[in-house]
């Protein structure tokens, strides 16, 4: 352990806190679980491969203390410009639920959506089995945190063969306060047998002070179910945003997710999907903006049955002194014959000072498979540029619409209207600091 | 050509003009492309430009619409009295320079529609024009995209991505129709069209022929020029031009080939013989 004293700081704040919550003690128990597991894991040092290009002593350090209550103004959310009124949404406000914020809205009255705490008062049998730190994730230590300290998260359950036509948002707000604090939000979306779902996550930040935003999210598809996930990363300036992501996809289901991430100073997101049952399939897409930030995308596909199929699509820009990072590692396991993964990492740099580092990682332990992998790192056409310009368009506007259209095999696949027109609005924002008109088909 | 008669100045002037392709690596020498070009058109005029390969017609080109990566290094091109070499590219595009590529360029994501639209209300907009909005805007490409025959499938597709070498030059076409321009320069539009495209692109090409408008058409063949017919034809080589004369000039060309100019021929007495580089000479990057 290189700085035992970011160690130190977050056990003791878990002691402090223990004492103070009142909750049943196999609850404690998962946390103490997790604090111990923490423990054990260590603030991973550079030498640690995963942690190669981000300073995770740094993060850890903070000094972070636990976020308290944030009072949410009812407009907040409206304002965000995402539709969520028409929606089923849950709302949390540094990791709390706010239930004022929240509507089921036409719901189906089988699914259940729901917040950790009502739960646990209500039906606890239903959370227990998602408590603690997922065994996929268990040797994240930035994931054992959030296991350790959630104060709340959001459950989502879709019963069998339901298919749930509405997507129902999860909205997790970053408040700032006067002192950097923390949040360690939790989602648990179970997709059961040959049920169908859309999910769409946001985490948004209201304040560009710092705040660590440390989340972790856990998606099970059932049998056959088929959940597709959306995920927009849109934190203040000073936020610091860690995601701990996992699917588990069992026989012949089928788990999509889009991510978009264009906040915080410095974002990881740690995306890991198990394809567990024969014929399962997965796509993992994500697009990462960054104009002097700092984005680590770590992806982690694990082929464990035959005939499972996966997709990753990572697209990255960099503008200004930011830095990208894609790692992307594929695991066949011996017994996964017929499988059939592709990789794609492709970023764009925008400027002489962004810098992007592109690893893909391909383990295969069987014989009779399909995998590819190819990452590109370019700048915008030139001949694409000029042929725009001598059409009169000016160079910004020119420099603009290539950029949306590199985004666009992600955006353009995004499940809402009001998202897509919110991401590119956001990417046109803080690429070319002003908002334009929209990108008619 | 009208010169006596005419006594406003002509629509472009190109004097003297001396351009060279910059290297493209960080190192190594500009290559002089061309070397000393002299060309006047008038309004309402269409002048061919008919040379080997690397005589320098896509350089003369790509310097007219301001492509980056040349250099002029002397001698002057005035648009309606504009030092033209002074302005951005899509300065030049708003003034009424037009381009057809030779090689138009494929971009993904951008709908057809859409980049058609953006273009237009770039252009207009600097005319002081209102811009038109999506359902003007569609009406007017409607009427023009009969000119030259494009379905409305190819609207809702990238940008040339996967369009067939003719739609790709019709879809020029079609830009040359919106953006209404005062100068078109076309280059090698005939270039990988089988006769029936030809045929289409000239047609439409000969819709927007107009008092009011000059054309600069490229090409390495004369069939092109059986379909829209020039006032003067001119041969380049060696980044001059070599020799100028009327419609028959380019059949002339055909039936002797281009050695016959280079070598000097009849030729109207260039100064030097033929340049300093061959025919055979590296054409400007493309």
């Amino acid at each position: 352990m290189p700085d035992a004293g970011a160690e130190r700081h977050w056990m003791e704040w878990f002691a402090r806190l223990e004492g103070a919550r009142a909750e049943p003690t196999w609850v404690g128990a998962a946390r103490k679980a997790a604090i111990a597991r923490f423990a054990e894991l260590g603030v991973p040092d550079r030498r640690h491969e995963e942690w190669k290009y981000t300073n995770a002593a740094r993060i850890a350090k903070g000094p972070w203390r636990p976020a308290g209550e944030a009072a949410l103004m009812p407009d907040a959310l409206a304002t965000l410009g995402l539709g969520l009124d028409a929606a089923p949404h849950l709302c949390f406000a540094n990791g709390r639920f706010a239930p004022r914020l929240s509507s089921r809205g036409a719901l189906d009255a089988g699914v259940v959506a729901s917040s950790f705490s009502a739960l646990l008062a209500s039906r606890p049998d239903e959370l227990e089995p998602y408590l603690g730190l997922p065994s996929a994730l268990d040797d994240r230590a930035f994931a054992a945190l959030v296991a350790a300290f959630a104060t709340d998260g959001a459950f989502v359950r879709v019963p069998r063969d339901l298919a749930v036509a509405q997507p129902i948002f999860v909205v997790f707000a970053s408040v700032p306060e006067r002192e950097p604090a923390a949040a360690h939000p939790r989602l648990v979306l179970v997709a059961e047998r040959g049920s169908r779902a859309t999910l769409v996550e946001v985490h948004v930040g209201l304040g560009g002070a710092p705040h660590l935003s440390n989340t972790l999210g856990e998606v099970v598809v059932g049998e056959n179910a088929s959940v597709e996930h959306v995920r927009l990363q849109l934190e203040g300036a000073g936020t610091t945003h860690l995601a701990h992501f996992h699917a588990r996809v069992e026989r012949d289901g089928h788990f999509a997710t889009r991510s978009v991430s264009l906040g915080a100073a410095l974002a990881r997101h740690d995306v890991a999907a198990t394809l567990d049952g024969a014929g399962g399939a997965c796509s993992l897409d994500a697009l990462y903006v960054a104009v002097d930030q700092h984005v680590d995308n770590r992806s982690n596909v694990d082929h464990r049955a035959p005939h499972t199929t996966s997709r990753e699509l990572y697209k990255g820009i960099l503008a200004g002194r930011s830095r990208g990072i894609f790692s992307g590692r594929v695991a066949v396991r011996p017994a996964a014959q017929k499988t059939d993964a592709q990789q794609r990492n492709a970023n764009l740099l925008l400027s002489g000072e962004a810098e992007v580092d592109s690893k893909p990682q391909l383990e295969i332990e069987a014989d009779d498979v399909k995998c590819s992998h190819g990452s590109t790192i370019g700048q915008l056409d030139a001949e694409a540029l000029f042929y725009l310009r001598a059409r009169g368009v000016d160079e910004r506007d020119a420099r603009g619409m290539l950029t949306r259209a590199f985004a666009a095999q992600i955006t353009d696949a995004l499940p809402v209207a009001a998202l897509r027109e919110r991401v590119e609005h956001e990417l046109d924002e803080r690429l070319f600091g002003a908002a334009r008109g929209g990108r008619a088909a | 050509m009208t010169r006596e008669s005419a006594s406003e100045r002509p629509m472009l002037e190109i004097r003297s003009l001396h351009a060279s392709a910059k290297p493209s690596g960080s190192s190594g020498a500009d290559t002089p492309i061309l070397n000393g070009l002299d060309l006047s058109i008038r309004r309402g005029e269409v002048h061919a430009l008919m040379g080997p390969n690397g005589s320098g017609k896509s350089t003369l080109a790509h310097v007219l619409a301001g492509k980056p990566g040349y250099r002029v290094t002397s001698g002057e091109v005035l648009f309606e009295g504009r030092d033209l070499t002074a302005m951005t590219p899509e300065e030049r595009a708003r003034a009424g320079v037009f381009l057809a590529f030779q090689y138009p360029v494929e971009i993904p994501g951008v709908s057809n529609m859409y980049f058609l639209k953006q273009a237009a209300n770039a252009v207009r907009a600097s005319r002081g024009q209102e811009e038109l909005d999506a359902i003007e805007f569609l009406q007017l490409a409607r009427e023009k995209m009969k000119l030259v025959e494009i379905p409305e499938a190819l609207m809702s597709r990238a940008v040339n991505e996967g369009f067939s070498g003719g739609e790709k030059k019709r879809n020029e076409i079609l830009q040359m129709a919106l953006l209404d321009p005062r100068l078109a320069v076309l280059d090698e539009t005939d270039s990988g069209l089988d006769i029936d495209a030809l045929r289409i692109v000239a047609s439409g090409v000969n819709a927007l022929r107009g008092p009011e408008r000059a054309m600069l058409v490229i090409t390495h063949y004369q069939r092109l020029l059986e379909y829209i017919v020039p006032d003067r034809v001119h041969v380049l080589s060696g980044g001059r031009i070599v020799r100028s004369g009327g419609k028959e000039l380019a059949r002339e060309l055909e039936a002797k080939g281009y050695g016959w100019v280079a070598q000097g021929g009849e030729s109207r007495a260039p100064k030097r013989a033929a340049g300093e580089r061959g025919p055979d000479g590296p054409e400007a990057a493309a």
